[in-house]
């Protein structure tokens, strides 16, 4: 029971932040919430099909299926959420509603979607498991990863809108370098990079594994024990948004 | 000038790209315990990974310390890629049956 309760909230909390600040952001742009429905049903499904499929899936590209699919998810998180930062900061953090709906139900149909198919398929094994325990267990997992998301969208929700946004776009940033971090390593595991020494190691520190680390990788993007590559996919993420931050302060106020 | 910028960036994009082969090596996952659950290999070099799930239930290979995570079907096989790597001995597990598929992967000079 405690692992059901471990595996559903590690991979609730990963996701929690990124989906209360969308929210977030809707609540602040005064979107309808209906996109967040939309989008958490649409992610489900298409992780439903993706584990119907997942032999074939997994199958596929020699072996490293999952892992281009994993890659596609992550990309195109990172492609919409810098999207979304950088017309923030040209715009002065005003956007078409177009736009933050698009961006908005894309990432987190993609987030969704990701984390899942983990907990589908590790469910999966416990269709026939006569003492419930796996599935009260997960129950607990996700009632404690949601309450964590709830909390962040209230905290996030009743911070000023000016500030918010600001917060939005510096968070997003961090956590969707982390996402180009981990496509760096999906390439390393499929062996079309490589996977270099690590530059550091701070495990002593802070474990990612551990429940804290969990939501510090959500949070900063932090990775314990990072090669070269990796920082680079890590720096380059957050380059758009920094150049992006340094012209819009630059430019003179008309 | 735009010549020799060309060929260097050409350069660092092949030793970026892993182009050697790299040789294969087996692990079988039976009753959630991994078989054999001690791996050694020499450093320096790259691996492929295989790892056959005989078990029904679906397990995902983890180790934060080698940075791989992948989930093996069951009654099915599925790889990753290794190292090159340094020196030390390396924790891996079974993230959905964690208690018993535990496994270590030491790499001697």
């Amino acid at each position: 029971m405690l692992n059901s309760v471990i595996l559903v909230l590690r991979e609730l909390l990963e996701a929690a932040l990124l989906i209360s600040l969308l929210l977030a952001l809707s609540h602040h742009l005064k979107l309808k919430s209906l996109w967040s429905w939309a989008s958490v049903v649409t992610g489900a499904s298409l992780a439903w099909l993706a584990v119907q499929y997942y032999p074939q899936l997994s199958a596929a590209a020699q072996g490293y299926g999952a892992e281009l699919l994993n890659i596609a998810l992550l990309s195109g998180c990172v492609l919409m959420g810098t999207g979304l930062n950088l017309q923030l900061i040209q715009n002065d953090y005003r956007i078409p509603a177009d736009w933050a709906y698009s961006c908005c139900f894309g990432m987190l149909c993609c987030t969704w979607m990701r984390e899942a198919i983990e907990i589908f398929i590790y469910f999966s094994n416990f269709m026939s498991d006569a003492s419930y325990s796996a599935w009260i267990g997960g129950g607990i997992g996700a009632g404690i990863g949601c309450s964590v998301g709830v909390i962040l969208f209230d905290l996030f929700s009743l911070m000023p809108a000016q500030y918010f946004k600001r917060a939005f776009v510096l968070l997003t940033s961090l956590a969707l370098a982390g996402f180009s971090m981990q496509v760096a390593t999906d390439f390393m595991q499929m062996g079309w990079l490589n996977s270099g020494p690590a530059v550091w190691d701070s495990t002593w520190l802070l474990d990612e594994e551990s429940l804290l680390g969990e939501f510090v990788v959500a949070l900063l993007g932090y990775e314990s024990k990072p090669n070269v590559l990796q920082l680079g996919f890590y720096l380059l993420t957050l380059l758009p948004v920094v150049l992006s931050c340094g012209w819009r302060f630059r430019k003179p106020v008309a | 000038m735009t010549l020799r910028y060309g060929a260097c960036c050409l350069l660092l994009v092949s030793q970026l790209i892993q182009a050697k082969a790299v040789q294969p090596v087996r692990i079988d996952i039976r009753q959630h315990l991994f078989y054999p659950s001690q791996l050694v290999l020499p450093a320096g070099q790259a691996f492929e990974l295989q790892i056959h799930n005989q078990d029904l239930t679906a397990e995902e290979f983890e180790s934060p310390d080698l940075n791989r995570k992948k989930i093996v079907l069951g009654k099915s096989r599925a790889s990753v890629i290794l190292g090159p790597l340094s020196v030390g001995s390396y924790v891996f597990f079974g993230a959905f049956y964690p208690k018993t598929a535990q496994g270590l992967l030491k790499v001697v000079p």
